[in-house]
């Protein structure tokens, strides 16, 4: 009677936590669900992370291609999501250490480029101009402290778990985050005023 | 306030999810501050303008990627699992503790070969003072040492699993072993009376009696005979545990015996022979 019940819960219904543990069981084709639950949030984390579409959609691979090969190490104790994103700080770290070693200067010049220039119209200039001096400011912000607004602001993680992931207390997660945005603000700063010479 | 508590109640503010207790200590503490009353706001327009930041839609390559990579993972899982099978089959086949035991013989077989050859060197160059090959042979017989130890541990170890099989001619292999043995560790002697004294078969019981003989230098092998005494129901067991009493002069033993007597239903022949010892013990 118990079996019956449980062969009809949907698989939607189906806690992050159950199906990893599936997968870590063998029954492997349940990560395409939690492909499908999370392959955005983590495609929007590289993104933010890299501002490139196409290295973000190799990374989110990665960190599935992880899930795989470190199933064993899940527990189920704690939060899927915590678990998926050391996975996907790791496969952040190794990117940026890789292109350190080819030479890459990260994709500052993409947003420098996209910076727009004194033909533009003032009409522009508005909202759109902003955004794209703050992301040309959020790219020059330092990885770590880029990391932790994108998580905190972005990914939706609770100070707790981000707490978890990065090893210290929830006080010192938002003594982190207000740092960040502090420096945030001043590059943003300068690069107006920079635009405004 | 200090710079720590006011970074985190700011951090609290701007992102929403602040309590009233802290909102009302953050603003008596901006009310004194002008800096800091114009930081909250800079930093409030930032953090709402990084909510307009837009995120692309990743392309639906990624989602054929993946489902490809997951495809080749179960294959090569698949190719994995088969071969392990395939040699766990073999394995199987092998009966490996039969190998195990084969081989623990033959390596004694080898090793009484080497020790033999090595004796009839040794006896050949007895004559010889040559310093030289006194050191040789020195560290000969420090290596046939060293390979005797390696193999007595091997012999423990098959001796242990054996010890434990269901078949009580395994059983009666295992216990046989420790004749070969120059010396038994706790684990050993623990085996060997375990087995003595919850063993189902009586052969086996009876050779563990005879195993346990050769280790009576052991206090605790003499006290696990001499409490092995009640515990035993076979006349021939009983008849070879007072034996090894009288050979031992083991006075501790004479208490067990007497109390032996008093069971209903011993055998006559058994209750002459612990008379007899007891007699002798005394």
């Amino acid at each position: 009677m118990l079996n019956n019940i449980k062969e009809e819960v949907p698989l939607d219904a189906i806690s992050d936590n159950g199906l990893m543990l599936k997968v870590k069981a063998g029954d492997v084709d349940k990560l395409g669900l939690l492909f499908e639950r999370y392959n955005k949030a983590l495609f929007g984390f590289f993104y933010r992370m890299t501002h490139n579409a196409k290295t973000s959609e190799d990374l989110v691979q990665n960190v599935f291609l992880r899930m795989l090969k470190y199933k064993h190490t899940f527990t189920g104790e704690g939060k899927f999501t915590t678990w998926m994103y050391h996975l996907a700080r790791n496969v952040n770290v190794d990117h940026h250490k890789k292109q350190n070693r080819m030479g890459y200067k990260d994709d500052l010049g993409e947003w420098e480029n996209r910076l727009p220039d004194e033909s533009d119209t003032e009409a522009q200039m508005n909202q759109q101009e902003e955004i794209q001096l703050l992301n040309a400011a959020m790219a020059k912000l330092p990885p770590e402290k880029k990391e932790i607004l994108v998580l905190s602001r972005y990914q939706g993680l609770k100070y707790k778990e981000i707490g978890q992931l990065m090893n210290c207390s929830e006080g010192a997660v938002k003594v982190r985050i207000h740092r960040a945005l502090t420096d945030l603000k001043k590059i943003y700063k300068k690069l107006e005023n920079n635009q405004a010479l | 306030m200090n710079e720590e508590r006011y970074q985190i109640l700011m951090t609290e503010y701007l992102s929403g999810e602040i309590t009233p207790e802290h909102e009302a200590e953050l603003k008596a503490y901006l009310e004194q501050n002008e800096e800091g009353k114009s930081e909250l706001f800079e930093l409030k327009i930032l953090n709402d303008q990084l909510g307009h930041i837009e995120v692309p839609e990743p392309s639906e390559q990624m989602s054929a990627n993946f489902y490809t990579m997951l495809e080749e993972h179960k294959q090569a899982e698949q190719n994995t699992l088969k071969l392990s099978t395939r040699l766990k089959s073999w394995w199987d086949s092998l009966n490996y503790r039969r190998l195990a035991y084969n081989l623990a013989y033959g390596l004694v077989g080898i090793l009484i070969g080497g020790l033999g050859m090595y004796w009839l060197q040794d006896t050949a160059t007895k004559g010889d003072k040559n310093l030289v090959i006194s050191k040789k042979n020195e560290e000969q017989w420090a290596d046939v040492k060293k390979q005797l130890a390696r193999l007595e541990a091997a012999n423990k170890e098959v001796m242990l699993t054996l010890i434990k099989e269901k078949s009580a001619s395994e059983r009666l292999r295992a216990v046989n072993l420790t004749s070969n043995l120059s010396d038994v560790d706790n684990r050993i002697i623990e085996a060997l009376l375990t087995t003595l004294n919850t063993d189902s078969n009586v052969n086996v019981r009876l050779t563990t009696v005879e195993a346990l003989s050769q280790f009576t230098k052991h206090p605790k092998v003499r006290t696990g005979l001499i409490k092995a005494i009640a515990k035993q129901d076979s006349p021939l067991v009983q008849i070879a545990l007072v034996d090894i009493m009288i050979d031992l002069q083991e006075k501790r033993s004479v208490n067990a015996l007497k109390e032996l007597l008093k069971k209903q239903d011993l055998n006559e022949a058994v209750k002459g022979k612990v008379e007899q010892g007891i007699q002798v013990l005394m």
